[in-house]
């Protein structure tokens, strides 16, 4: 739990933003030489528009004197002036496009790694962490970062480089007019200091404020019947208000801070630069020391000078939320929730599919043993049925065969080798599993029987299909294997998604397979395709199959009754109910369960 | 411009804001005049050597004065027009939410909570821009615009203005055909962008598979695929987007170009000063942002324009189940009598429903049973008045269903449905959702009946537990009884279980038939199964098929009558047990 709160972690203290943000830096590494090129870009462009102003002075001073006008300075200097401008917007065009080339590339980078990182991770990270936030994470947390490279380097960059060139610049025309901004740069800080703080802690709110009202209008939508039924509608809506105003109060909060200190603060800034300057040069020209053509490089300088601090100030929360994002994805790529790890030897194959738990146990959270001490062999081409509750572990069992899971206990065996010596493909290969809840991806029929594996081709798809008898309903879609599924395969019925998943499993043509039978609403019509489906596709196999239909556990070689994470009873079913133990219980329950009724 | 006319309700509402809000602007714009006169004065009495000391003090200190009022106004705008545009936001917002509340089932069918959402937070977004950038842009074009133009003409030269000008018409076409680009391409990456979306979060959901079928090495390489496609596509808009700045600064300068060529052959002819050319300069430079503001109007007013009536064609849409005039108002309570002759959806012309009648007495436990598509659902549909169109009647207690008022109506109901679903609160706020003043007390008698009480108490935080995204997963069996406990708390005339066993394992379920026995002696209670186990009690049992009632009576009647119910019951018995495991989700 503490990682968690860990995890929404929202403010940090200077010293991690500084290591959150080298770290980000360290992801530019790769491009290295088009990021120097594009600061080169930035500091050619700026330098020529530091420029500018001097020669606007030179063209003022030279050209307009009191003596007369001189066309020819005038135009001299005017093209040059427009030459120097004219470098600077095109240079800048180049630099924008290669700062955000590197924000995407660098957004694609970090995308791409998340993904690794997460396909490597086991099933347990799974469980723990919602889907939606581990989407975001990839998705939105990245494009943060991104907007960050594209927005606040670049701004950063050629803000110094104003600033800096400006100083220069102005220090060789009027050395005190220069010192006289300078005293401005703490004043400007000091703002954007406050402006930092209040603006965060803004930000995040209004941000905060809006993704619940979002979220409660997405609930509410999808649960609208429910309120409705429920009659809860007025309460529901407002406490929706309610949400809805505490975002407007947040968001004006926002408008009066920007309307206080950004914009607003550097144009009066602005405006007592210009004042201070105009005194001084007024002052000079008593003294006959003044030109015109330095009163209006001044004026040019002085929104040089000032404009960078206003765009610093203005993307502070993009930076800001950057930290945030990227501490985020960090926080993932350093997890060390990784899948359980093979020790592989070369060459190991699955030849027979003999099945051996010596003495397994196994905990999903370290403490609570699900899985005892479990011991058990089902020889090749044997089926052994797991019954018992829920939480008696059967699950488990099939979880750490699969090595969704690190068994904490024992060995598993495969035709006397240890599960953690196949190299992970061939277990992947050779051990099919048939999901419950079958999942359905965006694409056709037939994708989602071949999956990502380009080798399988049409016809194994359609002789798999057959197998199983879901080419039945199969052939009456349109387009058949071409039909689009929709989303999450909506339009089919679980039988048939228990089909489909069949059939996918079967196509990759496994020596063992795993089944976790479906139980929940499946019309009884399909239900004996897919009893006929079990049986054809456990042929020849061995098979562990969490059994909830009593005609796979009465067929079952071996039947292990599971408690608690114990096995209780293991034989077969004759034995079994000879036995009249928890089985022969059971077994009558679900056999006549409710005729007492 | 359609748009402010359409918004013009909302603009009288708030009047005083946007008028205040105008004239500050206004003022910025004549303010933001006067400060190239005073640096003009100053330089033209600078170079004719005819500056004093008080005139110098008097224009620096007017400068100061005029930034500190120009300081004060563009705060009050921002709050006056911005303020008002949020205001337009939060209320168009919960209009849309209350909106929604009032409609029925088949409005829920027709828009997907996508798109929903999508109108109640981009196409909100849009109008609200409409009502707060859109209005500055507009007004502040409008006046600044046209005030440096006067400044220019009247303070400077009219002949001087005008060649300055040519460049101008440029940059604002060309910002227009900027943004122009920049909208299509963006919104091609935006799409790019919802994809990588969509396949992020199918991936992570299925990633099961991937790992059962070890194809985590294809899923990487197929999702490097798809980040690619989102960065070429990113990529596609960037010169559109960095184009504006260099265009902006191109144009500028060939107006400066003109500016001094020709502004220095009018100084020569004595016709300007020099202050008034470095007047110019800075008029000019306030004339970008007008410019630029024109072109950005367009764009904005025009998705505006679409987002608003996409937001008012759903205000448009009237709740198909009403009050009718007079509506009863009482809770009703008594006999169901349910005799539909023909219903059928909209848009199909088979009927969902035929014929079908039933009469269910207060302490009657009924039983619906049938395929998948057999009508199960419809009946439960009617009952709870998702539609009151359909050929017949339905009879609660002494009136017929569409007479009574719909909120009292829905208050003699428990409704579990088929789907489970639970609101992201906690354990305890979602089983009293139905009446949010319950005691403790009954929020935990409720979780005893629906046999939840031991998995919640199991849990770190008990009843305080959240339920979703940042909480904890339950098991669908739990939100099966969770959503029973939700509906029994009621303790409701009619309670109705749409399925909603389907995810217990058997001796729960009879546990729980158990306690209902118990609980609803006198009441009513219909449930719908797939599994027989949980109906096998009832009085009565419909079979449904293709929308009529094939067969009724009780069990140990149709267990041997030898029709579907008896075909079903044996496979079941045979296929079927009750090791029902519930399925983490």
């Amino acid at each position: 739990m503490n990682q968690k709160n860990d995890f929404y972690k929202e403010t940090f203290t200077s010293k991690e933003q500084k290591a959150i943000l080298k770290r980000l830096l360290s992801y530019l590494k790769p491009y290295i030489k088009p990021l120097i090129f594009a600061l080169l870009t930035t500091i050619v462009a700026t330098t020529c528009f530091v420029i500018a102003p001097l020669i606007m002075r030179w063209l003022v001073d030279n050209g307009l004197t009191t003596q007369g006008v001189h066309m020819d300075i005038i135009i001299r200097g005017a093209c040059l002036y427009a030459l120097m401008c004219s470098l600077y917007a095109i240079l800048r065009f180049f630099q924008l496009i290669q700062l955000k080339r590197l924000g995407f590339k660098l957004c694609k980078d970090l995308r791409d790694a998340l993904f690794a990182k997460l396909e490597g991770m086991g099933m347990r990270y799974f469980d723990q962490t919602p889907a939606g936030s581990l989407v975001s994470r990839v998705t939105n947390d990245t494009e943060a970062i991104q907007e960050m490279v594209n927005e606040v380097l670049s701004v950063i960059v050629s803000s110094i480089v104003m600033i800096v060139g400006c100083v220069i610049a102005m220090s060789f025309l009027e050395w005190r007019l220069a010192v006289f901004c300078l005293c401005f740069v703490p004043v400007a800080v000091l703002i954007m200091f406050y402006y930092q703080k209040l603006s965060t802690r803004y930000y995040l709110t209004a941000r905060e404020k809006l993704s619940q009202l979002n979220t409660r209008l997405a609930e509410s939508i999808s649960g609208m019947y429910i309120i409705q039924v429920f009659n809860q509608e007025k309460r529901i809506a407002s406490e929706f208000a309610k949400t809805n105003d505490e975002y407007y109060q947040a968001s004006m909060k926002n408008v009066r801070l920007d309307g206080l200190l950004l914009a607003p603060t550097i144009h009066l800034l602005i405006a007592l630069a210009l004042a201070m300057m105009l005194t001084y040069m007024g002052f000079q020209s008593f003294a006959g020391l003044a030109s015109v053509g330095m009163v209006v490089a001044f004026i040019e300088y002085i929104y040089r000078f000032f404009d960078p601090m206003f765009q610093i100030m203005d993307r502070l929360s993009i930076y800001q939320q950057a930290i945030v994002a990227a501490y985020r994805i960090f926080f993932i790529l350093d997890h060390q929730e990784v899948a359980p790890q093979q020790d592989a030897i070369e060459n190991a194959k699955i030849a027979e599919g003999k099945i051996e738990f010596k003495n397994v146990s196994f905990s999903y959270d370290g403490k609570h043993e699900v899985l005892k001490d479990i011991s058990f062999v089902v020889e090749p081409g044997e089926t052994l049925a797991l019954v018992g509750h829920t939480g008696s572990g059967k699950s488990s069992i099939i979880n750490v065969m699969m090595r969704f899971y690190e068994f904490t206990k024992g060995e598993i065996l495969i035709d006397g080798i240890s599960i953690k010596e196949y190299p992970i493909e061939e277990l992947r290969k050779k051990i099919g599993l048939v999901l419950q809840d079958p999942f359905m991806f965006y694409g056709t029929v037939a994708d989602n029987i071949r999956l990502k594996n380009k080798l399988i081709t049409d016809t194994q798809i359609q002789e798999a299909c057959e197998f199983v008898q879901a080419d039945q309903f199969i052939d009456k879609l349109t387009g058949a294997y071409n039909y689009q599924v929709s989303e999450r395969g909506a339009s089919f019925s679980t039988g048939q998604k228990q089909l489909l998943a069949f059939a996918r499993t079967i196509v990759t043509n496994p020596k063992i397979l795993i089944l976790d039978e479906a139980t929940a609403n499946i019309d009884t019509e399909t239900e004996s395709l897919i009893q006929e489906g079990l049986q054809r596709i456990q042929q020849g196999r061995t098979s562990i199959a969490i059994a909830h239909r009593l005609s796979t556990i009465k067929d079952a070689n071996k039947i292990l009754v599971l408690d608690n994470g114990r096995i209780i009873e293991a034989g077969d079913h004759e034995s079994l109910i000879a036995k009249e133990g928890v089985y022969y219980a059971m077994y009558q329950l679900q056999k006549s369960g409710a005729e007492k009724y | 411009m359609k748009i402010f006319m359409k918004l013009s309700w909302f603009m009288k509402q708030e009047k005083a804001s946007y008028i205040w809000g105008i004239l500050s602007l206004a003022t910025i714009a004549i303010l933001n005049l006067i400060p190239p006169m005073i640096t003009a004065t100053l330089i033209d009495q600078m170079t004719n050597q005819t500056l004093r000391v008080q005139t110098l003090l008097l224009l620096v200190g007017g400068l100061l004065v005029n930034a500190v009022i120009i300081f004060a106004m563009r705060f009050v705008w921002r709050i006056c027009i911005f303020g008002a545009s949020f205001r337009l936001e939060r209320l168009l917002r919960l209009r849309l939410f209350e909106h929604f509340a009032k409609m029925s089932a088949s409005f829920f069918k027709e828009n997907r909570v996508g798109d929903l959402m999508a109108h109640a937070t981009n196409d909100l977004k849009s109008v609200q821009r409409v009502a707060g950038l859109g209005v500055l842009q507009g007004a502040d074009a409008l006046i600044s615009g046209v005030s440096t133009l006067l400044a220019m003409i009247f303070f400077v030269d009219l002949k001087l203005t005008l060649i300055t000008l040519i460049p101008m018409p440029f940059m604002i076409i060309g910002a227009q055909i900027l943004s122009k680009k920049l909208h299509t391409t963006f919104h091609k990456a935006q799409d790019a962008f919802s994809n990588l979306n969509n396949r992020t979060l199918e991936s992570i959901n299925g990633i099961k598979v991937t790992k059962t079928f070890g194809q985590e090495k294809e899923e990487v390489a197929s999702f490097e695929d798809e980040t690619q496609d989102v960065y070429k596509k990113n990529m596609a808009y960037v010169p559109w987007d960095a184009g504006f700045d260099p265009l902006i600064e191109i144009i500028v300068v060939i107006s400066y170009i003109l500016l001094f060529i020709f502004g220095a052959r009018m100084i020569e002819a004595n016709q300007v000063s020099v202050g008034q050319l470095t007047a110019m300069v800075s008029y000019m430079n306030l004339l970008i942002w007008p410019m630029l503001a024109l072109g950005f109007l367009y764009n904005n007013v025009e998705r505006g324009n679409v987002s608003y009536d996409r937001i008012q064609a759903l205000f448009d849409v009237k709740p198909e189940v009403r009050n009718v005039k007079h509506a009863i108002q009482e809770k009703p309570h008594g006999d169901l009598v349910f005799d539909v002759t023909d219903f059928r959806y909209e848009d199909s012309n088979q009927p969902v429903l035929h014929d079908v009648h039933f009469e269910v007495k207060p302490k009657e436990t009924l039983g619906i049973v049938g395929k998948t598509g057999a009508g199960k659902t419809t009946i439960i549909k009617l009952l709870l008045r998702e539609s009151d169109s359909f050929k017949g009647s339905i009879h609660f207690g002494m009136h017929e269903t569409y007479r009574y008022d719909l909120g009292l109506y829905h208050q003699a109901f428990g409704y579990v449905p088929q789907d489970q679903f639970l609101f992201s609160m906690s354990i305890a706020d979602n089983i009293r959702f139905g009446n949010i003043d319950a005691t403790m007390e009954q929020v935990k008698a409720a979780a005893k009946l629906a046999s939840v009480h031991d998995d919640i108490e199991g849990f770190a935080q008990g009843y305080e537990t959240m339920v979703g995204e940042r909480g904890v997963s339950l098991s669908g069996g739990q939100k099966q009884r969770i959503a029973i406990a939700r509906a029994l708390l009621l303790d409701p005339e009619v309670l109705i279980l749409d399925d909603s066993l389907s995810a217990v394992d058997a001796k729960t379920e009879e546990q729980i038939l158990a306690s209902l026995k118990q609980v609803r002696h006198n009441k009513t209670t219909i449930i719908v199964a797939h599994r027989f186990s949980a109906i096998k009690h009832a009085d009565q049992i419909i079979v449904m098929d293709k929308g009529e009632i094939v067969e009724r009576g009780k069990h140990e009647q149709l267990a041997i009558r030898g029709g579907w119910y008896a075909e079903i019951y044996k496979l079941q018995e045979t296929y079927q047990g009750g090791t029902s495991h519930e399925s983490k989700e």
